[in-house]
């Protein structure tokens, strides 16, 4: 588990979607399982993909929307017996293996709870079997995340692998580099990645999950092509969809650019990839200030170091070096260069 | 800008070493340039060294100032620079203003001492670490500290003379609209509206660009990495914005419930920014808050808050009634309700009614797992429910 995990209130013993798809692929056709996760985490669409990959047919029920009887069937008489007819979302006539998706099974009614029994332990429904190599997964949100979820009885528990799912951030950025998520949403969220994913909040206000962050990627491509870019509509879009504070620094990071900015070290072997835009060099100068303030080190040698200060304008330099004389000094900056820079004087 | 357009010789350049330190400020920490680019410097003896209004007016005492070093005056604009993007004229009022004050100054030297790599200048409120609490924290340890005798400061930089006009009790460097009214009486109250309407926006961006910019030393992805006080910090100020701590709305239902008549002594909050007119204001004499119990969940951080709370609002003790039994009152004093533990539920309407006969009680306060009503009945006196997190949906 990782510490964004922690945040979110995921259990310890989690796993990110992809290994999370990686058991499914390994276990489903004889073994039903159970995915949790936080709403918006991204399991339904995982679900889909690991079906499609494995050339199955995805059949989903959503638990909020369904009766005891859209799983079980319903009765007709045959003869003089009542036999249960499935229904055919759940059973198809044919013998081809397929993927039944039970979306939010922890929404459902403790009748609805029931009548999956059979279907997620013995993969029957009545007297119908599942085709062989059929897949059963579940999904739903937690206790916790305050999503119109019901207490699962033990005898469903009991019946199922219960996986708690984590977002992964690296993992998710390598989706969304491949789904082509905005520009402005990877930068941000590799800047950070604590974003991608917050508790639950305790109102019903717009909070970041992977889903929402999708989302909004897609609005903002969809209003740019429709010829809206400005800064007062990607904070609307931005505060609608998720948690507040991620909303306003990540409109703050794409109005600025310095989501694109690069680890403050690169600069000091290449100078000239030095923002040219005014405020972001600001922020990478602050940047490595903070580096020799912190005493980390830089791993240049010092005509580097001194081709690189002696590079900036007069006012960038003063940033640069107030106050860290003596440290500059020991990394080689020639004393010529460090001059006023010991904050001394008085005017 | 400069305020002043006749200044003397010390004065001017008081104001020139002030507008070059907060440039210098904006250089180092350039998430504080939408400050400082809009911050006016004036200079004023009745400060003993640097403050700062709400409008964005920065007041510097011109000896004190131009005694300091370049470096030392940067330390002191971006320390006024932060009070403003961390909205603290608004965190810091009330009956303990003056402790959320040096809170508020102590968290921001811990947070500058790193982040401009600079020592605290000029005797001011150092305390390394202090940037990682929250400022309740910060202002409940120092209460505990000046209940046990202990002095605290007086000024926000030791160095500085004392100031004849400054309140002894009142805030050290963040000054209030009534002050700059008297103390710039002719400006006009639409100008200062629409500076501090600036001011708060500029605040807005400066929050939002420093969690950015300490978010810079972070270079690769790695969520679980140490998060720098200074982070801290304006994180903390990005989500109080956007937060609704039901610590502020407890705060402000004890004052509007405080029985308590008004008078000239202090002026109404009613009164706003108006000058051509005095409002009496409330002044708060001891009263006692009735406290409904009706939970079996842990009850301390309410407990905590309300000794946070309450002196402000003129709480000098709590009748703590239990829903559970039918006994009658325990009459806890503030500083003692730490050892108050809940009995159990039980229905609390019966027990409100019965208060509602009872012409001793000024308000009440329930708390509650929730199941019941809030809505059920009309009292004679205010009452504020708090329901637990722990309360069934």
């Amino acid at each position: 588990m990782n510490d964004l995990s922690a945040r979110a209130g995921i259990a310890a013993e989690s796993v990110s979607l992809m290994e999370a798809k990686a058991l499914i692929r390994a276990l489903a056709h004889q073994q039903s399982l159970l995915l949790l996760s936080p709403p918006g985490t991204g399991k339904s669409e995982m679900v889909q993909q690991a079906a499609l990959e494995a050339g199955l047919r995805c059949r989903t029920l959503l638990g909020t929307q369904i009766a005891p009887e859209d799983v079980s069937g319903v009765p007709k008489i045959v003869g003089e017996r009542s036999v249960f007819c499935p229904p055919r979302l759940i059973l198809p006539e044919g013998s081809e293996p397929f993927c039944l998706f039970l979306d939010e099974l922890p929404s459902c009614t403790p009748d609805v709870q029931k009548a999956f029994h059979s279907l997620l332990l013995e993969r029957r429904l009545g007297e119908h079997a599942l085709p062989c190599g059929s897949w059963v997964i579940a999904a739903g949100n937690r206790l916790e995340d305050r999503a119109l979820v019901r207490a699962l009885s033990s005898t469903l528990v009991n019946r199922v692998f219960v996986l708690h799912v984590r977002a992964d951030v690296r993992e998710w950025l390598k989706w969304a580099r491949g789904a082509f998520i905005h520009p402005d949403i990877l930068a941000f969220i590799t800047f950070m990645p604590e974003a991608l994913m917050r508790p639950v909040p305790l109102e019903p206000a717009p909070f970041s999950t992977p889903r929402a962050w999708a989302a909004l990627s897609a609005a903002l491509q969809m209003a740019e092509a429709a010829g809206i870019r400005g800064p007062v509509q990607r904070r609307a879009l931005a505060f609608a969809r998720v948690s507040a504070a991620d909303a306003a620094v990540f409109c703050a990071s794409a109005e600025t650019g310095l989501g694109e900015v690069r680890p403050p070290l690169d600069y000091l072997q290449r100078p000239e990839l030095l923002p040219a835009d005014d405020a972001a060099r600001w922020y990478v100068l602050s940047a490595m200030r903070g580096i020799v303030a912190r005493q980390e080190g830089l791993p240049v040698d010092p005509d580097t170091l001194n081709r690189f200060v002696k590079r900036l304008p007069p006012a960038q330099r003063f940033a640069l070096l107030i106050g860290l004389a003596e440290r500059w000094a020991s990394l080689g900056i020639a004393p010529g260069l460090l001059e006023g820079a010991d904050g001394s004087r008085n005017s | 800008m400069i305020e002043a357009p006749f200044l003397a010789p010390d004065e001017a350049e008081a104001v020139d070493a002030a507008q070059e330190a907060l440039q210098g400020a904006a250089l180092l920490l350039p998430y504080l340039r939408p400050l400082a680019s809009i911050v006016r410097v004036a200079p004023e003896t009745r400060t003993a060294s640097a403050a700062v209004f709400a409008s964005g007016r920065l007041v510097v005492n011109p000896a004190w100032f131009l005694a300091l070093s370049a470096s030392d005056r940067l330390f002191v604009a971006a320390h006024q620079l932060l009070h403003l993007a961390l909205r603290d004229h608004e965190r810091c009022r009330g009956a303990e203003a003056r402790l959320q004050n040096i809170a508020a100054d102590y968290a921001i030297n811990d947070m500058l001492r790193d982040a401009l790599a600079l020592d605290v200048p000029a005797g001011g409120l150092d305390c390394p670490g202090m940037a990682s609490f929250p400022l309740d924290k910060l202002v409940a340890a120092l209460r505990a500290r000046h209940a046990r005798g202990e002095v605290l400061a007086d000024e926000a930089w030791s160095e500085a003379p004392t100031a004849p006009e400054m309140s002894a009790s009142g805030p050290l460097d963040l000054l209030d609209t009534l002050t700059e009214r008297l103390w710039f009486p002719e400006q006009e109250t639409a100008d200062r509206s629409r500076q501090a309407a600036a001011i708060e926006e500029a605040a807005r961006r400066a929050v939002e660009l420093g969690v950015l910019r300490e978010r810079m030393d972070h270079s690769e992805i790695a969520p679980s990495v140490a998060i720098s006080e200074a982070e801290t910090v304006l994180q903390r100020a990005l989500d109080s914005r956007f937060g609704r701590d039901w610590k502020w709305a407890l705060q402000h239902w004890l004052e509007e419930a405080a029985p308590a008549s008004r008078g000239f002594t202090r002026r109404s909050r009613r009164q706003g920014e108006r000058a051509d007119a005095v409002l009496r204001g409330r002044g708060h004499a001891g009263w006692i808050l009735d406290l409904v119990l009706d939970t079996t969940g842990p009850i301390d951080r309410f407990m905590s808050a309300l000794q946070e709370i309450g002196p402000a609002a003129g709480i000098e003790a709590v009748r703590l009634r239990h829903c559970r039994s039918a006994s009658g009152a325990d009459l806890v004093a503030l500083d003692e309700l730490g050892y108050a533990a809940p009995r159990g539920r039980g229905p609390v309407w019966p027990l409100l009614c019965r208060l509602g006969a009872d012409s001793e009680v000024g308000a009440a306060l329930v708390i509650s797992d929730g199941e019941d009503d809030p809505a059920a009945e009309a009292m004679p006196f205010p009452v504020l429910w708090i329901f637990t997190s722990d309360a069934p949906a």
